[in-house]
Formats: structure tokens, sequence, C-alpha cells
């Protein structure tokens, strides 16, 4: 995979193959303003379970209480991103000494209830370009 | 008024038809009333007053409860659940207004944009709700109200407390610690120690490990210091003892497993015994931990001293019914009681032998109250007690009971009359006993003040209105010097 290009207004590029579809993303109901959502896409159970290897890991600036990227011409797979707002900065989701998230995050499928869901929960099926959007819990 | 009572109990045996077809009937029962909610924010009413309130009770009476049961097609349908919305008696010379708002915590404010529950309550699931950022996420704030360094705070059990404008009733924002303590269980019941510190309790069950959180806090709301103690087992607990050294916590026989929300989760252990855990106020290291039998408890009244002994009485219930089955049914407006009633008991702690004895008082009774001034004192509780329908466990009647000697003095309205926490008001000779009350037959709710050492005598002066208010839990008198009322 190319080298993403990625900017703050959240368009994001890649070298467009065969048969590779777009994801756009509508992120929602960010209700705090100020800094920025960090996201992290993932293609399978394994990493996004480890939190390791993502397909991509990117930022944007919070300007609003919604946010919308593409990334580009990615294989058909099944995907599944979370993502988190990072109101202070600090590149660390906050928590409490119960160790609860007390920052904004979310998943693709606005998958889970109480803590994070599975990737299979979580996962979206992209064959065609698909547009989903991820309300900020 | 007994005779009244007498009377209206024989007027509802020849109204309800046999048991099993009234239940089928799918009728309210009258005192649903109390449980219908209301929709909006309640703009300032006058009240119709009998009577005169003494001077020692002027100023402002804040109750907070569930009332919020409705939007569009969807109900709550337990007790815990319904949006919190403080209510203020304002009491003058010769006139009560009552006004009513809704807390507006994170959740209220995302469901009203949205018109609808986005998620579900303690004891209630819609199909569709949204996840949870965490257990703030639907924070209510629906239990109790009380002041703080100016302010006054609406608080629930499983979050953070709401700061509010104890004069326009608006919501100010969250109480917060520091990052740690964010969105971290603060419960319902802090107690006022012989300085006016605060002491408090957090009970997180939902936590990775069950843990409880203790706060000693500053008359002005700053955390003086706070710990967060990993329990045994998750144990329901809502309210808890403050004596002059300690914080004694039930861990109740009320345990989480699993379940589809907090209520469902709630199993009844009753070969498990209930866990007194003892810690200490100067460092918050636990000091004992006594085993007592399987009980279930939401309030306690003061602990007092004795020798080697401290004392404190309880209002126990045999088993957790009351949540898992009882405020469903109420909520849900249908014929109970389905558990039994709570009967004040007197617990005797020795530290030194790690050894409680428990005694009852022969009385049921719940909202136990006394004289906060006094919080180490052996003092005279009051509570509510009785039955306002024979087919619920709504109280009645005012009572005053001596914990030492089980001695009581009670005024019972009778059959049709609901009263809700009795609140001690110092002044007017031995103190004053102001509650709000739903008279569901007359469809009016009210306020009213008795003499604390005359019970018996019933209401000196009562606040009526047509306006129903939906059946709270608790709250807080502020007399007018501090309330400007």
């Amino acid at each position: 995979m190319r080298p993403l290009i990625f900017g703050f207004a959240g368009l994001l590029l890649l070298a467009r193959s065969v048969s590779a579809a777009d994801l756009t993303v509508t992120i929602t109901h960010i209700d705090e303003p100020g800094g920025e959502v960090r996201w992290v896409l993932f293609d399978s159970a394994e990493d996004y379970k480890a939190d390791a290897k993502p397909v991509l890991s990117a930022r944007s600036r919070v300007d609003g209480d919604r946010l919308k990227f593409t990334v580009h011409d990615l294989p058909p797979g099944r995907y599944a991103i979370k993502l988190y707002h990072d109101v202070n900065g600090n590149g660390e989701l906050d928590s409490n000494l119960l160790g609860l998230p007390t920052e904004g995050y979310g998943f693709s499928n606005n998958a889970g209830r109480f803590g994070a869901p599975s990737f299979a929960k979580a996962a979206v099926v992209l064959e065609d370009d698909l547009q989903i959007a991820i309300r900020v819990r | 008024m007994h005779r009244r009572a007498f009377l209206q109990g024989l007027t509802v045996v020849a109204a309800i038809p046999s048991l099993p077809g009234y239940l089928a009937a799918g009728e309210r029962p009258p005192w649903a009333l109390g449980f219908a909610g209301v929709t909006q924010d309640l703009p300032p009413l006058a009240m119709q007053v009998r009577g005169t309130f003494p001077a020692a009770c002027r100023g402002r009476l804040y109750r907070n409860g569930p009332a919020l049961y409705v939007r569009g097609a969807q109900r709550y349908r337990h007790w815990f659940d319904p949006d919190g919305m403080v209510q203020a008696f304002r009491i003058g010379e010769d006139t009560v207004e009552h006004r009513g708002r809704f807390v507006r915590t994170r959740r209220f404010v995302q469901e009203e944009q949205a018109g609808r529950f986005l998620y579900g309550g303690a004891g209630t699931d819609f199909a569709g709700s949204l996840p949870l950022r965490n257990n703030d996420s639907i924070n209510v704030a629906n239990i109790n109200v009380q002041p703080l360094g100016g302010e006054l705070l609406a608080l629930w059990e499983a979050g953070s407390a709401y700061r509010i404008d104890p004069e326009s009733l608006e919501t100010l924002g969250l109480l917060e610690f520091d990052a740690d303590l964010r969105g971290v269980p603060f419960s319902a019941h802090p107690h006022a120690d012989e300085h006016g510190d605060l002491w408090n309790i957090g009970s997180a069950p939902f936590a990775s490990r069950p843990t409880l959180v203790l706060y000693h806090l500053g008359a002005d709301g700053t955390c003086k210091k706070s710990a967060a103690v990993p329990l045994d087992f998750s144990g329901y607990m809502h309210d808890f003892v403050l004596t002059p050294r300690y914080l004694i916590v039930l861990n109740s026989s009320a345990v989480q497993g699993e379940g589809r929300h907090f209520v469902d989760k709630m199993t009844w252990q009753p070969e498990r015994a209930s866990q007194l855990l003892v810690f200490a106020r100067e460092d918050f290291a636990l000091a004992a931990a006594i085993d007592v039998p399987a009980t279930f408890v939401f309030h306690f009244g003061n602990a007092w001293e004795d020798g080697d002994e401290t004392h404190f009485t309880a209002c126990a219930y045999p088993d957790h019914a009351i949540v898992s089955v009882g405020m469903h049914r109420l909520a849900q407006q249908q014929y109970g009681p389905y558990y039994e009633a709570p009967e004040l008991v007197r617990y005797s702690l020795s530290l030194a032998k790690g050894a409680a004895r428990i005694e009852s008082l022969g009385i049921d009774m719940e909202f136990p109250g006394f004289d906060r001034r006094r919080p180490f004192a052996a003092q005279a509780l009051f509570g509510a007690a009785g039955q306002a329908s024979r087919d619920a466990r709504l109280p009645s009647a005012v009572v005053r009971v001596d914990p030492r000697s089980g001695a009581r003095q009670r005024f019972d309205y009778g059959d049709g009359v609901i009263v809700e926490e009795p609140l001690y008001v110092p002044g007017a000779g031995e103190g004053l006993v102001l509650h709000s009350y739903l008279d569901y037959r007359r469809e009016r709710s009210g306020v009213a003040v008795l003499r604390a050492p005359a019970l018996a005598d019933g209401p000196l002066a009562t606040a009526e209105m047509e306006r129903i208010l939906p059946l709270g839990f608790h709250g807080c008198f502020l007399p007018a010097t501090a309330s400007a009322g």
C-alpha cells in the first residue's frame, strides 16, 4: 500500500488500484469543541483486537460537531474503524480511575453497548464505494 | 383520622373483585397518578394554604425524583429510570409556591433534541438504544437534591452529581473534581460531619473489578481526599453510615451478575453473607469487615457511639424484590405490592470483637430522617410508614421512632394519601417535620408540616395544588436565611 497523503480537511488519497472502492466516513455528535478526532482503520480481527498494524491511522482537527473524510481506493474487504475525540490533545483516550473512558469515542456500525465491540460487530463490508456514519458516544 | 382510614379500607375491600380478576383487568390502580410523570418544566404556581406554616419552616423545600416517564411511544418501566426533576416549594408567611425543572443532564439534552429516549435505563431497555460512553451516559440525576457550597446538587448514584442553581433551578454543570474522578459514581446520600465536611461513597459494580470509591469533601465542595477500594463482590449499596471515626458501608447480598440492564443483572444471593465494611475517616483504611446475614438496605439512620459499641439503624428488606419486582410494578402502574415492607432494625457493632448485633425495632419504615445538626447523637428518627393502598407499599403515615427504646408515635393520613420523605426541621421548640404528599383520591399534591414532638396531632398546616407531582425520592430543606426564601 502506498503511503497516504493526509490533510486536516479530512481528505485522504491513495493510489487507485483495480476494483478499489472509497470509504466515506461521517463522524457525528462531537459534543465538545476543540481537539482532534483520532481514528484508525483495520482490515482484520487480529489487528483490530491487538490495536496493531492498522491500514490507516490518522487524525482530523475538530471544527464543529461533525467531521467527514474519505479513504480512497481500498481493496474490497471487511473494515472496522475505532476513533476517539482527543479533546485535550494528549494523544490518549483519557480514562478515570475505574479505567472507563471520559472522552468521546466510537466504532464503525456504532457497535457495542458498554465498552468496545468485537471486529465482527464493528466491521463493514466494502465492495463498492460506501458511506458510513459513526456517532461519537 | 383512624376512623376515616378504617372506613376507606372497607370501601376498597368492597370495590375490589376477586384477586385474579382484578389483576387481569388491566385497570390502573388509583395511585397510578403518582407514576404518570410530567413532560414539561413546571412554572411557579401558588398553592392553597391551610393553617399557618411556622416561621422555622419558611424557606425552600427541595425534592428530586424520577419525573419524565414518556417520550413518544417509549415509556420507562422502572422507578429508577425517569429523568430527574428538582421541585422547589417556597414556603413564605402565608404563601407556598411550587415550581419544578428537569435536570439538564447530558442525556436529557440529547434526548430532548432527538425527541426520543436514546439510551436504556438502570431498569429499562429500549430496542435500538445507543451505545454508552460510560456510566454517566445514562445519568438521570433523579435521586436526591442536597446543598453544597451555596449551590444544590442533583444526585444520582451511578455517576456524577449535577450542580443546580438554588434560585432558578437551572443546571450549572457537573460537580467535577480531578480527571481521575471524572464520571466516577458519587452516590445520592452524602453525609455531613460535625465540622460541615461532606463524606460520600460511590459504587461501581460495572468496573472491570467491582469498586467502592470513598470521598471526603470540604464544605465548599473541594475534594480533600478520595480512595478506590476493590470489593470482594458487587453487592448493591445506596447509602452508608458516617460515625465520628468511620464510614460504614453495607455490601448487600443483591449482587451483579449477567443481564440486560443494571436491575436485571442484580441477583439475590441469600447464601452469601452481606458485608459491613468499616473504613477509617482519617485515611480510608479498612478497619473491619463484618459478615451479617443476607440483607438488602437502601437507607440508614445516623450513628451514635456508646462505650465500645457503635449503633445505627437501617430500613432492611429480606431480599431485593423491591428493586427487581416492586419498582417495576409501581412504575408500570400495576397492582402490587410483590415485596415485603422494610423493617427498622438497629445494628450494634463492636469493632474490637468484629461482631454485629442486629435487633428489630418492630416497625416498618422507610426514608429515615433525623436532626442533621447532631449527626452522632442518639436521637429520634423520622420516617414514612404504613400503606396508602392495600395493593402498593406506598406509605401513608409519618412516624417518629426512638432508636434505643423503639418507642414511636405516628400520624396516619389513611388510605389514599402517599407520604413522601419526612424531613426534620429545627426550630419552633422541639422541631418540625416537613413532607410532601400525594392525595391521589382528591388528585392533589401537597406539603404538610407537623410538630416533631407531637406527630399524632396531625399537620399544623398544609399547602395543596391540583398539579400532580410524580412521586419522588429525597430532598432537603433550606431555611429562608440560607435560601433568601
